[in-house]
């Protein structure tokens, strides 16, 4: 199971005895590293195609995560965040600093590709029409730099509000509530559009 | 997208108990449109590397690792960063110089937005870029087609403006859906004129991007002038239908970036050529001389099909352009100009990345497509099935622009029955051709690519 489909079949690496022996393994030969980034790779690489706007920024903003993942991790220290948590924070600073160069935060491209409902493999459930959905992409486009990384760190990294409040240095219940009224604020703005 | 209960149960954290089911359905659809994303091929590679502590040059893209062979490409545009900060850089191989120039009619937008400030209350603009790809064209070819060619100094932009009655839009969503754009308007001292009548001692030459508010839209191929720059123009009438009929009398920009060359002394310079202000007159004559025995200028003429481009006009919001049968042939424009079909590679996709036509002496069939045959990866990044149409004209414009950069083939990989075949393929970059046929417009789930 990738890191993708794990995170969302609701497994917590966290607590993940397994990975805890990977991390101890890779931190004392680099070459063990190769099974915490088949875990991540994926999600990595998700996070930073929304916050870069081309595939080649995503990619190279991924391939730098690892190399400094990779320097750091001796310096690692486990049971003090989780290693996603730590994982994602550095790919959080690259993007920051990609952002504060380029001043831009969130493909619409990749949004409106994704969103397109001929992408969908199972139209039948639950499709939001066309309509609700460039609606949608615009709500979500025009919200607060800050919002939208919580909204690629949940939705595009597949991270739980813990491992989020350990990214972005702010309690759980602080990055929870922020989702939730995120969300809500989404809502209300969709319905009056709407 | 996956069933509601699974969303339910998985964002139960921030949906809370009995959510409201417009909300379940918003996280239902940022979690489909977000979660099926892989790394590419290519970064894998890398990332494996990493860990495998091989040499850092195994970390070069895929894409780079053709060796170009030709002398280093040629930048066109200036490179420096645009009016907003983004970089502009277009470059075209040596291969094409000889050709190369261009008008624009490209190709797809792409909006990239930009966020707010939540606590200082500063907006960042959003930006509305469109991304374009040069047509062909020699200078002469640009000079014979331009209405006036004048010498002259850039004065200080006007206001931007929206293209709506008030100049302004308050819902840029639905003025762009509505087809409008932002242009701004240039005065220029006229020093010389070397070409038309009627041209007074300023005259106001507009362009299409600027920024209102917090809104800026831009061009990658838009010429850009510089408040101050003595220049040489190439200017035409203005006949964008988004803007000639708005205020004052104006001129556009002949052949967008390749139309502006700036003056240094006793040298013209524009993105592709260079020549003496001494040389003009001369040049000039030459090249209406060229015009006139060529018969019909390879020059699009507005509202009329233009032999080699059926051109389709979207907005920057439209996800399908519509596919029209005449060619709406212009200037370039901030709203998307989308040539269509974009035929660098002759070939015809269908749903699923099937093959179903191929152009008739085209690349694509030249370099051994074949129809039947499923699209797998350009230049090493996979391609998704499911990606749309858009989304996968993106993608081969970009592998046209790396090709055309570095002067190489791209690699298109494919499956035919059970084989996998990497196809090298030289995307051809269109030229006004006006014996060539008119295409046949596609149907709307088919792609010319």
């Amino acid at each position: 199971m990738d890191g993708v489909a794990a995170a969302r079949a609701g497994r917590n690496y966290e607590d993940d005895g397994d990975e805890r022996s990977l991390i101890l393994a890779a931190q004392g030969d680099p070459a063990a590293f190769g099974m915490l980034y088949t875990r991540y790779l994926d999600r990595i690489y998700s996070f930073l195609r929304v916050r870069t706007t081309s595939e080649e920024d995503a990619a190279d903003l991924t391939q730098q995560v690892f190399t400094q993942a990779l320097a750091a991790l001796p310096r690692y220290k486990l049971g003090e965040a989780p290693f996603s948590a730590w994982l994602f924070r550095i790919a959080h600073n690259l993007a920051s600093n990609y952002y504060r160069q380029r001043r831009t935060t969130l493909s619409w491209n990749l949004l409106l590709e994704k969103m397109h409902p001929a992408d969908y493999r199972a139209p039948d459930e639950g499709v939001l029409l066309q309509e609700e959905l460039t609606l949608l992409r615009g709500l979500t486009a025009g919200l607060a730099s800050e919002k939208q990384e919580l909204l690629a760190l949940r939705f595009s990294a597949g991270l739980t509000s813990r491992e989020i409040s350990h990214v972005v240095n702010k309690s759980e219940a602080s990055v929870q509530k922020q989702l939730t009224r995120i969300l809500n604020d989404l809502r209300a703005s969709y319905k009056e559009r709407n | 997208m996956r069933r509601e209960v699974d969303v339910r149960r998985e964002y139960a954290d921030i949906l809370g108990e009995n959510p409201d089911p417009d909300l379940v359905r918003i996280v239902g659809a940022l979690d489909a449109a977000n979660s099926s994303r892989r790394a590419p091929a290519h970064v894998v590679a890398a990332v494996s590397a990493l860990a495998r502590k091989q040499p850092a040059h195994a970390f070069a893209a895929k894409a780079d690792e053709h060796p170009p062979l030709q002398a280093a490409p040629q930048t066109l545009g200036d490179g420096r960063s645009g009016m907003f900060g983004l970089s502009r850089r277009l470059t075209l191989g040596g291969g094409l110089l000889a050709a190369v120039a261009s008008v624009v009619l490209l190709i797809m937008a792409s909006l990239y937005l930009l966020g707010r400030d939540d606590s200082g209350g500063v907006q960042e603009p959003i930006i509305i870029e469109s991304d374009a790809l040069m047509i062909a064209s020699t200078a002469e070819e640009r000079v014979a087609g331009a209405d006036a060619i004048i010498l002259g100094t850039v004065g200080e932009a006007y206001d931007s403006r929206w293209t709506t009655p008030s100049g302004k839009a308050s819902d840029v969503y639905a003025a762009s859906a509505n087809g409008h754009i932002i242009y701004t308007d240039y005065p220029v001292k006229v020093d010389r004129v070397l070409h038309g009548s009627d041209v007074g001692e300023t005259v106001r030459v507009r362009l299409t991007g600027g920024q209102v508010g917090e809104v800026g839209m831009m061009s990658s191929a838009e010429a850009e002038l510089e408040p101050g720059q003595r220049v040489l123009l190439l200017l035409r009438h203005d006949d964008n239908p988004q803007t000639r009929d708005i205020g004052p009398k104006h001129y556009g920009i002949n052949f967008a970036s390749n139309g502006v060359y700036k003056v240094e002394g006793d040298t013209a310079t524009s993105p592709s050529h260079t020549i003496r202000l001494t040389e003009l007159p001369a040049f000039i004559t030459k090249a209406e001389k060229q015009a006139a025995a060529a018969g019909p200028a390879g020059t699009p003429v507005p509202g009329k099909p233009v032999a080699g481009t059926a051109v389709v006009v979207g907005t920057v919001v439209a996800r399908e352009p519509v596919v029209a049968g005449t060619a709406a042939v212009g200037p370039v424009g901030t709203r998307t100009f989308v040539l269509e079909p974009a035929r660098q590679f002759g070939i015809v996709v269908g749903r699923r990345l099937k093959v179903v036509d191929l152009e008739r002496g085209g690349v694509g069939e030249k370099s051994g497509v074949r129809i039947g045959d499923v699209l797998t990866e350009i230049d090493g990044t996979p391609l998704d099935p499911t990606l749309s149409f858009p989304g996968l004209r993106t993608v081969f414009h970009r592998a046209t622009r790396r090709a055309v950069g570095r002067g190489a083939p791209a690699v298109l990989t494919v499956t035919r029955g059970v084989a996998l075949i990497r196809i090298d393929i030289m995307p051809e970059i269109p030229r006004f051709r006006p014996e060539q046929p008119t295409p046949t417009a596609v149907p709307r789930d088919q792609l010319y690519i």
